[in-house]
């Protein structure tokens, strides 16, 4: 296949969704340059580990690919450390921390970082997490606190909860809603992981409001709506993501909480590609697009199709299919999301494990299961198959109702 | 002839690959990957390289001809 109109290809983030772009765009054939530029100067690494085995650990998480594999097999030229400051489509120029860098095709994958926590972080006592940095501070911060507080019941946060809680630490978790995704999956989910933090011993204050944060002496007091102080030695803001897209601002390329994409992973402009956190998807081509859904298995199935398009003519090119998937782990246990979730939900038990399945007008849509990799698996081929109901789905799990 | 290489230490069996190339991967009861054929030829190339780069850790690998393991 002929790439020489596509000869240089520049893939801005140094994570999972830049290490697939990179891989797939040689699986299609590109024997031109591949420059991938990464503010962080580690080599792309496991991100889900830095609060999982990292944070236990206090240790930095594995590479995705040795340096060997990326700069010999894949011929990838790194600039690690270097951070993409501005874009100039008109003459095709990244702008970067470290000078200009010219492409023919251009990938952004430069993921999301946390929300920052409107009090600042208190000389440190405050902290977010996103990197393998974090997670070697957070490590060291926890392993000498006694008390500590977490904001945010979401995936992160639940699991900096659950690494908190194995280092030792007296956690008190703050949650707005009646526990962890109840926006995105439901109350009936939200009330069960919540149990499962309590059980844990972990203290889950639901329904709550962050009021402000101020130092108290050593200590930093939190202090909610419904007028409680806690009082901890370290506070991890955990509230969500949002992707820093600042640098694309002025450079005509459609952003809105994401940069705006085709299921194509093609931007407005048709030399510029996006994959994984930074990615959002708009449904402007196909049937449905997926909802905007950050996790390892959108990154990877992004990065694949913005690699290859990045670099085949449009003719050629592929279109994300992928079911959306996560998993998370706390306590031990282990959550696993597929599909979508909708209004609808159905528990089953399964084991020692629960399953929760939803449907919308009477079809199968998604399934978080909790303990229950072998219906998640299940779930995931009806889901393939694609004409399951959620009735005939339930029948299919060996599960009964809760 | 190509072939998959999984790094088991990394595999947590969450199935997405299968998703990719069902005809040549599959997990078992126990959610394990099993790998279907030891070996594929090029008409299943392309379905075995995007399985393995659906992968949401990295853990397999499709290895070409007379490519070493390692
Ligand atoms: C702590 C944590 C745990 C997680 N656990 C799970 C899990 O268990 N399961 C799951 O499915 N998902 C999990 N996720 C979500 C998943 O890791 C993300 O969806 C995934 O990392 C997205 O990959 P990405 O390549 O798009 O972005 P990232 O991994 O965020 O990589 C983007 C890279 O781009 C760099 N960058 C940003 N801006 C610039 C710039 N201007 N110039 C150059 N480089 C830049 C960043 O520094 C970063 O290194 C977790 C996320 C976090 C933070
Ligand atoms: S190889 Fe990857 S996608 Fe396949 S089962 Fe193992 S962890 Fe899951």
């Amino acid at each position: 296949m002929s790439t020489s109109a596509r000869s240089s290809l520049v893939i801005v983030g140094a994570g999972l969704a830049g290490v697939r772009a990179a891989e797939s765009a040689r699986n299609a054939g590109h024997d031109g340059s591949i420059v991938l530029v990464g503010a962080e100067t580690a080599l792309p690494y496991e991100r889900p580990q830095v609060t999982k085995e990292a944070l236990l650990a206090g240790a930095s998480p594995r590479h995705y690919v040795e340096h060997d594999q990326l700069v010999g097999r894949l011929g990838v030229q790194l600039r690690l450390g270097t951070r993409a400051t501005g874009l100039d489509r008109r003459r095709r120029l990244l702008r970067t921390s470290d000078g200009k860098i010219g492409y023919d095709a251009l990938v952004v994958a430069t993921g999301a970082q946390p929300t920052p926590c409107p009090w600042g972080n208190l000389d440190g006592q405050v902290s977010t997490v996103r990197t393998a940095r974090d997670a070697v501070l957070l490590h060291r911060v926890l392993t000498g606190r006694r008390r500590v507080v977490v904001v945010g019941a979401g995936l992160i946060g639940s699991e900096i909860a659950s690494a908190a809680q194995a280092l030792g630490a007296e956690v008190t978790l703050v949650e707005r809603g009646c526990g962890p995704l109840e926006a995105s999956h439901g109350r009936s989910l939200a009330e069960h992981l919540a149990r499962l933090h309590r059980t844990a011993g972990t203290r889950l204050v639901t329904g709550a409001a962050v009021n402000s944060l101020v130092r108290a002496g050593a200590s930093v007091a939190v202090d909610l709506g419904s007028g409680e102080r806690i009082v901890a030695e370290h506070v991890v803001w955990a509230v969500g993501v949002r992707s820093d897209l600042g640098w694309l601002v002025g450079s005509g390329i459609r952003v809105a909480e994401g940069v705006l994409c085709t299921t194509a992973m093609v931007t407005n402009d048709p030399a510029v590609f996006v994959a994984g956190d930074a990615a959002q998807v708009v449904a402007t081509d196909g049937p449905q697009a997926a909802p905007r859904s950050m996790s390892q298995s959108m990154a990877a199935a992004q990065g694949l199709v913005a690699g290859h398009n990045a670099v085949t003519p449009p003719g050629s090119w592929s279109r994300t299919t992928a079911t959306p998937y996560f998993w998370s782990t706390w306590y031990d246990r282990r959550i696993q999301g597929v599909g979508v979730p909708s209004a609808r939900s159905t528990v089953l038990q399964e084991g020692g494990g629960t399953l929760h399945l939803y449907e919308h007008r009477g079809r199968l849509t998604g399934a978080v299961g909790i303990d229950a990799k072998a219906s998640v698996r299940r779930v995931r081929e009806l889901l393939r198959e694609g004409s399951s109901s959620g009735a005939h789905a339930a029948r299919e799990m060996t599960g009964r109702p809760a | 002839m190509s072939a998959f290489e999984l790094d088991s230490s990394r595999c947590e069996g969450h199935g997405v690959c299968v998703d990719a190339a069902p005809h040549l991967l599959a997990l078992d009861d126990e959610g394990e990957l099993v790998l279907l054929a030891e070996t594929f030829g090029d008409a299943d190339a392309d379905a075995a390289a995007d399985a393995a780069l659906v992968c949401p850790v990295a853990a397999l690998r499709v290895v070409g001809p007379g490519e070493a393991s390692s």
